[in-house]
């Protein structure tokens, strides 16, 4: 990378009004910072208290996400390290904040994925709070890693429906992209 | 007889106090740490023995909650102990759940709320 694309990306990023991005390696400490930072970019913003919480709340949920699917899919070194790094973007527009995530997924798993998040998207609001406690009653399935939750808790929090998008990527690969407004 | 579980909080995993004198589980601090059910797992089933130890017994069982936030995995958790102590509540057992919010946390009250509002067990939700 040099000077020039440098500046192309941040006007990437300024066009699109990211004030926080990371992409690289998701480890456990990296996300406790990196939600540090996020916690302290929000604290002078008092009265938005409530969408500080849900920033966070939805940050925490998209980048574990991420490491849980690595840690159960990954079938080798190699694997790990392409499904457990991700991209994470924190844009405010307005006075109103959005996240975007992406992360590498295998190709066989991204029909199962899609019909999901279609599921979710089906949803109304008493329909994903229905969907919610239905899932927070039924047991953990063995060996899984989350509670099945996460999206469903992302969806409750976001002010409008979730944008995903999955393309094409090499190999046996593809990238998952998720929107969330707040 | 049932040990004491004491584990100290870091940045995302809360300050644990399992007692087996006071029959109480406190939880305060940050709920998001990596493999969230491996570090639940040891305290659901320390409150199960705790529950089975007590059967008839008049002095509560206590869970005392102070998280000021939880990850889905933590909030999955802590709703299998909700249930336990709830069905052990129906078998006769007294139990009891104090959780303690932030006042400006609202998210947590909500969380509180929804997970409490339907089970059968004596609760309270203390805003500070």
């Amino acid at each position: 990378m040099n000077a020039h694309d440098v500046k192309a990306l941040r006007d990437i990023l300024e066009r699109s009004h990211i004030i926080l991005s990371f992409n690289g390696p998701l480890t456990q400490s990296v996300i406790e910072e990196l939600g540090d930072a996020i916690r302290r970019h929000l604290e002078g913003d008092s009265q938005q208290s409530r969408h500080n919480a849900d920033l966070f709340s939805v940050y925490i949920e998209l980048t574990q996400n991420i490491r849980n699917y690595a840690a159960q899919r990954a079938q080798d070194a190699e694997d790990t390290r392409r499904l457990n790094s991700g991209t994470v973007l924190v844009a405010l527009e307005g006075d109103s904040y959005a996240i975007h995530s992406g992360n590498l997924i295998h190709r066989d798993d991204a029909a199962a994925l899609s019909a999901r998040l279609d599921d979710i998207l089906a949803l109304d609001r008493p329909g994903l709070k229905a969907a919610y406690k239905e899932r927070l009653k039924n047991p953990i399935e063995d060996g899984a890693m989350g509670a099945g939750l996460g999206f469903l808790q992302i969806a409750r929090t976001s002010s409008r429906p979730i944008e995903y998008d999955l393309s094409d990527a090499d190999g046996d690969y593809v990238f998952f992209s998720l929107t969330v407004h707040l | 007889m049932v040990e004491r579980i004491s584990i100290q909080g870091t940045r995302s995993s809360p300050e644990v106090d399992c007692d087996p004198a006071t029959k109480t589980l406190r939880l305060e601090g940050e709920s998001y740490p990596e493999n969230t059910f491996d570090f639940y797992k040891p305290l659901v089933a320390w409150l199960e023995d705790v529950l089975a130890e007590n059967d008839g017994g008049s002095d509560p069982v206590t869970l005392d909650v102070a998280l000021a936030y939880l990850n889905t995995g933590s909030i999955k958790s802590l709703m299998d102990m909700l249930d336990r102590m709830d069905e052990a509540h129906e078998a006769g057992t007294a139990v009891a759940v104090v959780w303690r919010c932030d006042a400006e946390n609202e998210r947590v009250v909500e969380l509180a709320e929804e997970l409490l509002e339907d089970l059968s067990l004596p609760y309270e939700i203390k805003t500070e």
